[in-house]
């Protein structure tokens, strides 16, 4: 029961996690290599609102997320957008650039703030206990904000106009093109997405790791194994993935050891790619955004 | 005689090394049907590409309502009234018919015009109104081109070209489809159609053009190119 409750509070973080990650496949179809390294930038954010400014939690994850949005809508405008524009077969190319742009943002935080391991207190002191199992106020707090963060995230995709361009552009671009969409624009409001979302589990995560220029390699090994779960750009397949992830890895700990936490992502991968590569989400839904 | 509504000149492109359109110049009339005509890969559906901003004009202009489209971004011609229905079918197969349509009224900002256009729209194809919750993936070849069309006249275009209208339909249902066509005209909108089925388009248009090789090799009334050998012959080849 407790590692259950512990498995769906982690499994949430990784829902978010991996619909950030998803989101730019399903619309772009490519992998964002420097995914991990937003994730990285949000915890220095998350650092230095702790630390220097002394800033409360809900205003630093505010801030967070704007900033990163920004740093998210920024990266398309600024390098993606001139290869889209010189290359008309795009993906790869683009591919290879969020690798350097990996490999770039790793070593300037590296110069920046050098390989220290950045560590901050916990954000709320507490538990809640319920007969014999308890969940820290903090824990529960990252659920109720990351499954917010879903639920927004569907209502956007579904229920607004923004919701109907993404989709539109995922499933048919040149009909969306003719349609008056602009697409430079959903692409670049795409990563700004994608951006706030890894934003929240790069704030709410700190707590429980540190800062530091490879931190990033945690959560893109996450988002990889639940895109692949629910399948390449499936974002309801990417929540359920996500939750199942974060289940199967306490459980893994739990009943078996520690050690083999961090390898049931790697064989989560492995068997679906194996027995099905389309991924789960398309057992729920043919669509793929929401 | 009417306003002219598009006007191409000299227009070329090609892709990579392979030259497609050869200096290609035809002209459409206010509510006109005008026929592109021709085997495949002649030059027709390029045209019409680079005319709706899918594929880069690398020489000649293109006016529609005597403006440069060349100052106007592919996605910015449907505000114009210049809307193409591409081939393949342009919808979105994992979208509801309704959301198919809704992105096709993508830029009415108005909710009460957006309405208006859709209860038109289904007063059109009552079909669609009928399936309108159901994915449009699912529907039939025949509803998914009654789809496109419909979703392509949401916005109220001046101009409306359509790419291989027939393609893979069964003759019944093309002649349904040039049915509702000839009511959409009836509505103001001017057509371009794009067909293999030479016979039936041109007793349905008013005047052609036929072309072979990225040329236009013939052009003039419609029932005089149904009457000319060479038509048939760019067709066929020889």
């Amino acid at each position: 029961m407790q590692y259950l409750v512990n498995g769906l509070i982690i499994g949430a973080v990784y829902a978010v996690i991996g619909v950030g990650f998803t989101l730019i496949f399903g619309i772009m179809q490519i992998l964002n290599f420097a995914y991990g390294e937003l994730f990285m930038i949000a915890a220095y954010l998350a650092y230095f609102g702790v630390t220097v400014f002394m800033l409360p939690l809900w205003l630093i994850l505010i801030l967070a997320m704007a900033v990163m949005f920004l740093i998210g809508f920024g990266i398309e405008k600024a390098v993606i957008l001139p290869v889209r524009m010189k290359i008309p077969d795009w993906v790869v190319p683009v591919i290879l650039v969020t690798l350097a742009l990996q490999i770039i943002l790793q070593n300037l935080a590296l110069i920046l703030e050098g390989g220290n391991f950045l560590g901050i207190p916990a954000y709320i002191m507490g538990s809640l206990r319920v007969g014999n199992f308890s969940v820290s106020y903090e824990r529960l707090l990252m659920f109720g904000i990351c499954v917010a963060t879903l639920a927004g995230i569907w209502l956007l995709l579904r229920k607004t106009k923004l919701g109907l361009a993404l989709q539109a552009v995922s499933q048919n671009r040149d009909a969306a093109i003719l349609s008056g969409i602009n697409t430079n624009t959903v692409y670049a409001l795409c990563f700004g997405l994608s951006g706030l979302l890894i934003s929240i589990p790069g704030v709410l995560m700190m707590p429980h790791l540190y800062a530091y220029p490879t931190v990033g390699q945690v959560p893109i090994m996450k988002a990889f194994a639940v895109t692949l779960f629910g399948g390449m750009g499936n974002v309801a397949g990417a929540i359920i993935g996500g939750f199942i992830l974060g289940v199967a890895e306490t459980l893994a700990a739990g009943y078996i050891s520690a050690l083999v936490k961090d390898g049931v992502a790697f064989a989560v991968m492995i068997l679906i790619l194996v027995f099905y590569p389309a991924g789960v989400g398309t057992l729920l839904t043919r669509r793929k955004l929401g | 005689m009417a306003n002219e509504l598009l006007r191409v000149e000299e227009l070329s492109t090609s892709y990579g090394d392979l030259r497609a359109l050869w200096g290609v110049s035809l002209e459409v009339r206010e509510n006109e049907i005008v026929a592109l005509l021709g085997g495949n890969g002649a030059g027709k559906s390029t045209s019409l590409r680079c005319i709706a901003g899918l594929h880069p004009v690398q020489s000649g202009t293109v006016l529609f309502e005597g403006r440069d489209l060349r100052a106007v971004k592919p996605h910015r011609r449907i505000r114009e009234g210049l809307v193409l229905i591409p081939e393949e079918r342009g919808i979105f197969p994992m979208m509801s018919v309704e959301e198919n349509l809704k992105v096709g009224g993508f830029t009415i900002r108005e909710k009460a015009g957006l309405e208006t256009a859709l209860a038109w729209v289904y007063g059109l194809f009552p079909v669609l109104r009928a399936r309108r919750w159901q994915p449009a993936g699912s529907l039939s070849g025949g509803e998914q081109q009654m789809l496109s069309i419909g979703k392509g006249l949401v916005s109220q275009p001046k101009l409306l070209m359509l790419d291989e209208l027939s393609l893979g339909l069964a003759p019944v249902l093309v002649l349904k489809l040039l049915d509702l066509l000839k009511e959409i005209h009836a509505n103001g909108v001017t057509l371009v159609l794009v067909d293999q089925n030479v016979k039936k388009i041109l007793s349905f248009c008013h005047r052609g053009y036929v072309f072979e090789n990225g040329r236009i090799v013939l052009e003039g009334k419609a029932a005089d190119l149904a009457a000319d050998p060479r038509t048939r012959k760019a067709y066929l080849g020889r």
